[in-house]
């Protein structure tokens, strides 16, 4: 097996298995599940040897022409594999998760096919090598999200496709104008460590300015900028692993994601800087965390807090892109895992308790700590790590995002971590209080999975959760051991920079 | 003996040969003739591309004999695209009718007789080097495809083929005096001799000439505002005759728009026309786009999105007029994709619709529930061939308008840009209407009957081809470029 | 020595791990009274300085014990000991007593990592964990007393996070020195109870269960003050503004802790703003070392001697008021509780008064105004200390007689003597020789006689007169505060929403518009195409 071959193996390994499951009847479940489980491992394993190889300086790169200038090309670098790696592993949980959750549910093959699809197109994002391969893959996830979305069918869920769709198309269409106008600029813009655009004549600069405005907003809209994340609250409609998927890996991680590559190794953050384009961009992404974390602050349904507390949260990998210096690639990039593995744990949980008590809303939350004592634990280790508490993983990306705005010399940016850090305590907090220390109000709202035993819901509900708390307290707990997420973004950190530090 | 093997005659032969066949053989094995004969066809249309991409443009004295006295044919790289095209289409087309006319039997008799003529004129008019010739090849194409829209019978479709036949018959009685009047200035209908001598200051009979070709053509092609005809004729007709029609028949007009506006008339085009072009070309988009979106049949859904993608194409005049070489060059591929693209994902499409009509037993959007579940691949065609249509990637759409929207933004028109970019949204929402029905339960009442194999995987050939041409789009652009080096 | 470090932390973690499953709970409950008992041995035995580094843990930790280190691991391991002993007779019949052990054990750990920890990331770290597991205790019985302490107390607590995360981030650049000594006094000033962030000290005291308000008042106040100790640049950097800001604070809280302390009438909320009122004494002392860098060297022995005794005494007071609350207040209790009272209020022979006499000297070197001023409030101040000690003394003898309980007297009582028997002899033990001298002098003595005396006398009268305190509500400036919060809510605007309005789907599959059909009519057709003629032949004969 060469080296070019791995990359493409890595999509494949979820796009072939995806693809058989589309035309599965129903009722293969045990097929399925090993179709799925069988993808999610051997895909773990090809980045498994892409990890060793990269650690080691070896570089895997699968390129293929489709027209003239316009290369599709698949570069697993470090900063692919951070990406990688998180939605590999969070896709191995999230597929366990899934199997539990949709037990006895209709249309399942066209579920997990499209779920496979989904991550297909997350890992394409990841190691996409150019502009082009990324925005393929971009648009790729769009579609392969929108039946996840409205997969219940209900009108709501209809409704809430409709905005999805118009929302990330449109976003789509100016990435897409940002895209082409910057290929006949500079020609193939392939991703580069430090960027390739410096190079181009001085006059350009305020045709840069604007393309990079462009791809912002047309990246902005999955990421959830403030005012582009209308879409994200809505989508709420679709069932937990979806929406765990869509905040921890998928959508959301693809757009902010995307920034980093834009930022880092299309313009490079020192020509981004000498445009003068790192302050707006901090700007939006901080407007971007304090609304969301006001506007989750006054929302009863606990998918749509969690929501809104994606808004917030993932703008801190914005704002860690923005800061220029190491220390601030740090904080933005570990958060982008970080995040990943603190909200799929919210998700999953929010899953578990509309899942066994029929809760959705936090008003009838009280006292379920008693009742669904491991989900709630895991429950509060990820809200916990949201509000930044150490040793939890949160506490890891703040620390780095406020050393890298001193370093990027934007103390303000101290104060805007600080309030969201209030404002994410102040709606997760309660929570967590009558969650605990309230006493139950009687019955549950729709008791479906009744105790049994030593489990208070199904097993395959129950382990994803505990297995990505857990890792949420270790990715913080162990930040400072070799592989952990924060070691690798110190890696790539110091790749970034080479390029221009002597 | 060389000769006798050449293939170019044979395109034209072998179609016309199968098709008055199939009036002998009947509707059951002239079909199966037919499957066997396209595939030959679609052999040899490969044959003579991998011919040209050796040895350049070439031209054919038929029976030996040369213009001016004999008939030329005449091949070059645009040419070979739209005989792969045609070919390709036709196939898998041909394979879905079998299936589709064994369900729903009305208008057999006449389909394969008819589609064999349609697939003569066509390769006929690709080939053709004389505007007589072409002319000739027009008529024929018209009346073959007025036949087909009129087989199924009943009066709706034989008004709307009625309705098309006075188009089709006044576009090319235009084009035919035009063919006069270049006849009455120069003494020749021969391309080869025509091209040298126009010239910017050409007599004002040619200008008029030009005038009346392209007009003509415009209104056989469909362009905003001459798509009245198109959606009734159709969205009327059976599924793989719509599929044909919208596939390769509007393609053959624009082809010939392509060939006079590029190459016989380039020295008269300005900018002004040019932009007039696209403008027509804008309005369809947006006009089209809009109407698809406000159906509620399926068909006339589909329709209309042709008449929208027709636009499309005719943006690229003026990103090729009058502009650097090398972006004319990407506008030019870009047109020419996107003729490919739409071409096989509106077969697909239409493919994909005849199947739903044929299993929810109607013709009604808001009646789909079901259809994703029961018809998983016809949908997934569906949705593929609405990939293409969008312009997303990987898709042959998708590498079209990144073409035309690299060229637009190199020449500086970004208008064009404006106008493809709210295009494509337009069509992502009218796709969408159709899928997202599709995906809900099926309605209480509702039937979703299964449809035969053959139906759901000549649908998905045709969208899968329309993908993969975005992946794999350099050879075809090198085929094109044979004989447009000068 | 390095494994019982990691054993100082692990140890209570592990316990309250084996409290979460309810096969282990058992064992837990045993084990959590015992958790900080490693600690005390480290602080006992281990070499000073004494560092280990564990650079895969979280930031990369280093743990380790200086000096000051010492004498805090010393006397928090201490309270905690006898505050987790004591608690198990406390709570002995308490159903939910393996939660309070729980939050119990995370405080407990968190407050010995923060005295354990050297680097910065890593004390923000058990400081937070310390801080949080706090409200567990603070609102174990579930009163709406104590969710309302427990909420003001959360608040006041994150913010106060907050302020100490951007202090310790901004101190390491020198540029923002004032603003990192800004944050960095008013972030771990909440859990001092610098004045206007004391609002949550009497609502927390008054609610928590005895052995919880005694670690708060008695170990967890103090790490508030470790944290100025450890990250504010004192005796290095010359800060006038910000040393003479928190030295007239810490006076502001002397005094305004004793007037609001006079008033209250639960023994806990009293305690508090004694609390309130000793803690000023700290913000003096350190405000002096900002303001005059040279008399640092001269303060830190003193000021880490006076949070030793202020510890001892404070948890002495409490498991004090507990002992009269359950075994009813007779001679010999009251006798035991009067000891660490005269402490606090400096009467001769005890701690207090060896601490005050060093902080006196200590501080009589300051420039022109301080000195005087000091001079003549500290007496002022000791007296104000004593009357809180006496109305406490007040308070708890008159207070109802003891509910019986199944608790063991020796459960309740043994803790209590131990900590009064370290309060007694440890401030002496550990203190230099020259100040102890100082302390012993008949001068002195005669100077730390007093304001018990006058405040005993004063008391007499009072009683004689029939003098009646005015009441102040715990938390005095919260009432109106929360009001003022209240009505601000009400009439604050909702947030808009920002959501892009779309066309619904349905609407859009409303009827093809009228120009369609009129496009299709032959005479438009027929027009609009010879226009289009017209307008091409036009526009090609253009250049011709």
């Amino acid at each position: 097996m060469s080296d070019p071959w791995l990359p493409a193996l890595v999509v494949l390994s979820s796009l072939l298995p995806g693809l058989i499951i589309f035309f599965l009847a129903e009722s293969r479940i045990r097929l399925r599940t090993t179709l799925n489980l069988t993808g999610a491992l051997v895909k773990l394993g090809f980045i498994g040897v892409m990890l060793w190889g990269v650690q080691n300086g070896r570089e895997y790169v699968f390129r293929h022409t489709v027209l003239p200038g316009l290369d599709l090309v698949l570069h697993a670098d470090a900063l692919a594999l951070l990406f990688v790696s998180l939605s590999a592993v969070l896709w191995l949980f999230t597929t366990l998760y899934a199997i539990g959750y949709l037990e006895g549910a209709p249309n399942r093959s066209r579920f997990f096919g499209f779920f496979s699809l989904c991550v297909t197109a997350t890992v394409g994002v990841a190691m996409a090598g150019n502009l082009f391969t990324f925005f393929l893959f971009y648009e790729l996830l769009t579609l392969a999200t929108y039946p996840l979305v409205v997969h219940r069918g209900t009108d709501k869920a209809l409704r809430a496709g409709h905005v999805y769709l118009a929302y990330t198309l449109a976003g789509g269409a100016l990435l897409l104008i940002g895209t082409v106008w910057l290929y006949g600029l500079a020609g193939q813009v392939d991703f580069v460590h430090g960027g390739s655009l410096s190079a181009l004549p001085p006059e350009a600069a305020g045709q840069l300015q604007l393309i990079f405005l462009l791809l912002i907003a047309g990246l902005g809209v999955k990421a959830a900028l403030v005012p582009l994340h209308g879409w994200l609250p809505m989508a709420m409609v679709a069932p937990a692993p979806v929406s765990a998927l869509l905040h921890a890996v998928a959508v959301v991680k693809a757009g902010a994601f995307g920034i980093v590559r834009v930022v880092y190794e299309v313009y490079g953050i020192e020509f981004a800087q000498s445009l003068a384009l790192l302050l707006p961009l901090a700007i939006a992404a901080s407007i971007t965390i304090i609304w969301g974390s006001l506007r989750a602050l006054f929302q009863d349904d606990l998918k749509k807090r969690l929501a809104y507390s994606t808004v917030s949260q993932v703008s801190y990998i914005v704002l860690g892109v923005a800061l220029f210096g190491p220390l601030g690639t740090m904080g933005g990039l570990v958060h982008l895992v970080h995040q990943g593995i603190m909200k799929i744990t919210l998700f999953f949980c929010a899953g578990n308790y509309a899942e066994t008590l029929g809760i959705h809303k936090v008003s009838e939350m009280d006292g379920v700590g008693r009742r669904m004592p491991w989900t709630t634990l895991a429950f509060s280790l990820g809200a916990l790590g949201m509000i930044g508490v150490p040793p939890l993983a949160g506490f890891v990306s703040k620390w780095y995002l406020g050393v890298g705005a001193l370093e990027a010399g934007m103390p303000w940016v101290l104060a805007v971590l600080a309030a969201s850090s209030l404002l994410n305590a102040a709606y997760f907090l309660p929570i967590l209080h009558r969650a605990w220390f309230k006493p139950a109000s009687g019955s549950w709202p729709d008791e479906k999975i009744p105790q049994r035993g030593r489990w208070e819901t199904a097993p395959l509900l129950l382990i994803p959760p505990l297995a990505t708390a857990a890792a949420t307290l270790a990715t913080g707990l162990f930040a400072g051991a070799a592989f952990s997420p924060l070691s690798w973004a110190e890696l790539i950190a110091v790749r970034e920079y080479l390029a221009w530090i002597p | 003996m060389t000769d006798f093997l050449d293939p170019l005659p044979w395109l034209i032969m072998l179609p016309l040969a199968w098709g008055t066949l199939a009036f002998v053989l009947g509707p059951g094995r002239g079909g199966r003739l037919a499957v066997a004969a396209i595939a030959l066809q679609g052999a040899l249309a490969l044959q003579l591309a991998g011919q040209l991409i050796d040895s350049g443009a070439r031209v054919y004295a038929v029976g030996g004999w040369g213009a001016p006295l004999g008939i030329d044919l005449m091949a070059d790289g645009l040419a070979a695209v739209m005989l792969l095209l045609t070919q390709a289409v036709a196939l898998p087309l041909a394979v879905y009718a079998r299936g589709y006319f064994a369900a729903s039997p009305k208008g057999r008799e006449l389909f394969w007789p008819f589609t064999g003529f349609l697939l003569a004129a066509l390769n006929a008019l690709f080939l053709s080097a004389d505007l007589f010739n072409i002319y000739v090849t027009l008529e024929l194409l018209g009346l073959a495809a007025v036949g087909l829209v009129a087989i199924a019978g009943g009066r709706q479709p034989v008004t709307a083929a009625m309705r098309y036949l006075f188009a089709t018959l006044l576009g090319s009685g235009a084009w035919l005096l035009g063919v006069a009047l270049i006849y009455g200035t120069y003494g020749s209908v021969s391309l080869a001799v025509l091209t040298p001598l126009i010239h910017a200051g050409a007599p004002l009979a040619v200008t008029l000439a030009a005038a009346l070709m392209l007009a003509g053509l415009l209104l056989k092609t469909a362009l905003f505002p001459f798509h009245f005809w198109l959606p009734p004729a159709h969205g009327g007709a059976p599924a793989p005759v719509s599929a044909l029609l919208s596939a390769l028949v509007i393609k053959a007009t624009f082809y010939l728009a392509l060939r006079l506006w590029l190459e016989l008339f380039a020295p008269l085009t300005t900018v002004a026309a040019a932009q007039l072009l696209g403008v027509l070309g804008a309005a369809a988009i947006l006009w089209g786009s809009v109407l698809a979106l406000t159906q509620s049949r399926l068909k006339m859904l589909v329709a209309y999105s042709t008449v929208a993608q027709v636009g499309y194409l005719f943006l690229l005049f003026p990103l090729a007029t009058l502009v650097p070489p090398g972006t004319a060059d990407s506008a030019l591929a870009g047109g020419v994709m996107q003729a490919v693209a739409h071409g096989l994902a509106k077969a697909a499409m239409f493919a994909a619709t005849g199947s739903m009509i044929v299993a929810t037993g109607r013709d009604d959007i808001s009646r789909l529930g079901g259809v994703g579940a029961r018809l998983p691949l016809t949908l997934f065609s569906f949705g593929l061939a609405g990939v293409t249509l969008m312009g997303l990637p990987p898709s042959g759409g998708f590498s079209a308008k990144w073409l035309l929207l690299g060229s637009a933004l190199e020449s500086g028109q970004w208008w064009w840009v404006v106008v493809m970019i709210v295009g494509g949204l337009l069509t992502a929402a009218y796709v969408f209407k159709v899928l997202r029905r599709a995906f809900l339960p099926r309605a209480a009442g509702d039937r979703v009957a299964r449809v035969p194999r053959t139906l759901e995987f000549s649908a998905f050939a045709l969208a899968l081809a329309s993908i993969l041409l975005g992946l794999f789009g350099a050879p075809l652009l090198e085929l094109l470029a044979v004989g447009r080096e000068a | 020595m390095d494994t019982l470090t990691v054993l100082c932390l692990a140890a209570p973690l592990l316990a309250a791990a084996l409290l979460w499953l309810p096969a282990s709970r058992p064992l837990g409950l045993r084990l959590a009274p015992w958790a900080a008992l490693p600690a005390l041995l480290l602080a006992l035995a281990a070499p000073i300085p004494y560092e280990v580094d564990l650079p895969w843990l979280l930031l990369g930790t280093r743990l380790g014990l200086d000096e000051t280190g010492r004498v805090f691991l010393l006397f928090t391991a201490l309270i905690w000991l006898a505050a987790g002993w004591f608690a198990r007779a406390w709570l002995a019949d308490d159903a939910r007593r393996h939660i309070f052990a729980g939050f119990f054990l995370l405080t407990q750990a968190g407050n010995l990592g923060v005295c354990l920890v050297l680097d910065a990331a890593g004390f923000y770290g058990f400081f937070a964990l310390m801080s949080l597991a706090a409200y567990g205790l603070i609102v174990h019985d579930r009163s709406p007393p104590a969710r309302r302490a427990g909420r003001v107390y959360l608040v006041l607590a994150l913010a106060g996070e907050m302020l100490i995360l951007s202090g310790l981030l901004l101190v390491a650049d020198a540029t923002h020195m004032p603003a990192a000594v800004a944050c960095l006094i008013l972030g771990f000033g909440v859990k001092t109870g610098l004045p206007l962030l004391h609002v949550s000290l009497p609502l927390a005291y008054a609610a928590t269960p005895i052995p919880g308000a005694a670690v708060l008042a008695g170990a967890m106040i103090n790490a508030g003050l470790l944290g100025w100790l450890r990250f504010l640049p004192l005796g290095e950097a010359a800060l006038p503004g910000a040393g003479s800001a928190l030295m007239l604070a810490g006076l502001l809280a002397i005094f305004y802790g004793v007037a609001v302390g006079l008033t209250q009438r639960q023994p806990g909320a009293l305690l508090a703003y004694s609390s309130i009122s000793q803690m000023g004494y700290f913000s003096v002392a350190l405000g002096a070392g900002l303001l005059a860098p040279e008399l640092w060297p001269l303060l830190l022995p003193v000021v880490v001697l006076y949070a030793l005794h202020h510890a001892l005494a404070k948890g002495a007071l409490f498991l004090g008021v507990g002992v009269a609350e359950r075994c009813g207040a007779s001679r010999r209790v009251m006798l035991g509780l009067a000891l660490p009272a005269l402490a606090l209020a400096g009467a001769p022979l005890t701690s207090g008064m060896l601490v005050k006499g060093g902080l006196k000297a200590g501080l009589a070197d300051l420039p022109a105004p301080w000195a005087e001023l000091l001079a003549a409030l500290l007496p002022l101040a000791a007296l104000g200390t004593a009357l809180l000690m006496v109305r406490l003394l007040w308070l708890v003898g008159r207070a109802a007689p003891a509910q019986r309980t199944s608790a063991s007297v020796v459960g309740l009582l043994a803790p209590w003597l131990v900590l009064l028997l370290a309060l007694a002899g440890l401030a002496w033990m550990m203190a230099p020789q020259s100040l102890i001298t100082k302390a012993l002098s008949l001068g002195a003595q005669l100077d730390a006689a007093w304001p018990p005396l006058a405040a005993a006398a004063l008391c007499a009268i009072a009683l004689r007169l029939r003098w009646r305190a005015p009441m102040l509500p715990p938390g005095d400036v919260l009432v109106p505060l929360l009001r003022g919060l209240a009505y601000l809510r009400r009439r604050a605007p909702a947030l808009p929403q920002w959501r892009i309005a779309l066309p619904s789907g349905s609407r859009a599959a409303a009827r093809p518009p009228q120009l369609e059909s009129q496009l299709r009519a032959w005479g438009t057709a027929g027009a609009l195409w010879l226009a289009l003629l017209a307008a091409v032949i036009a526009l090609l004969a253009g250049t011709g």
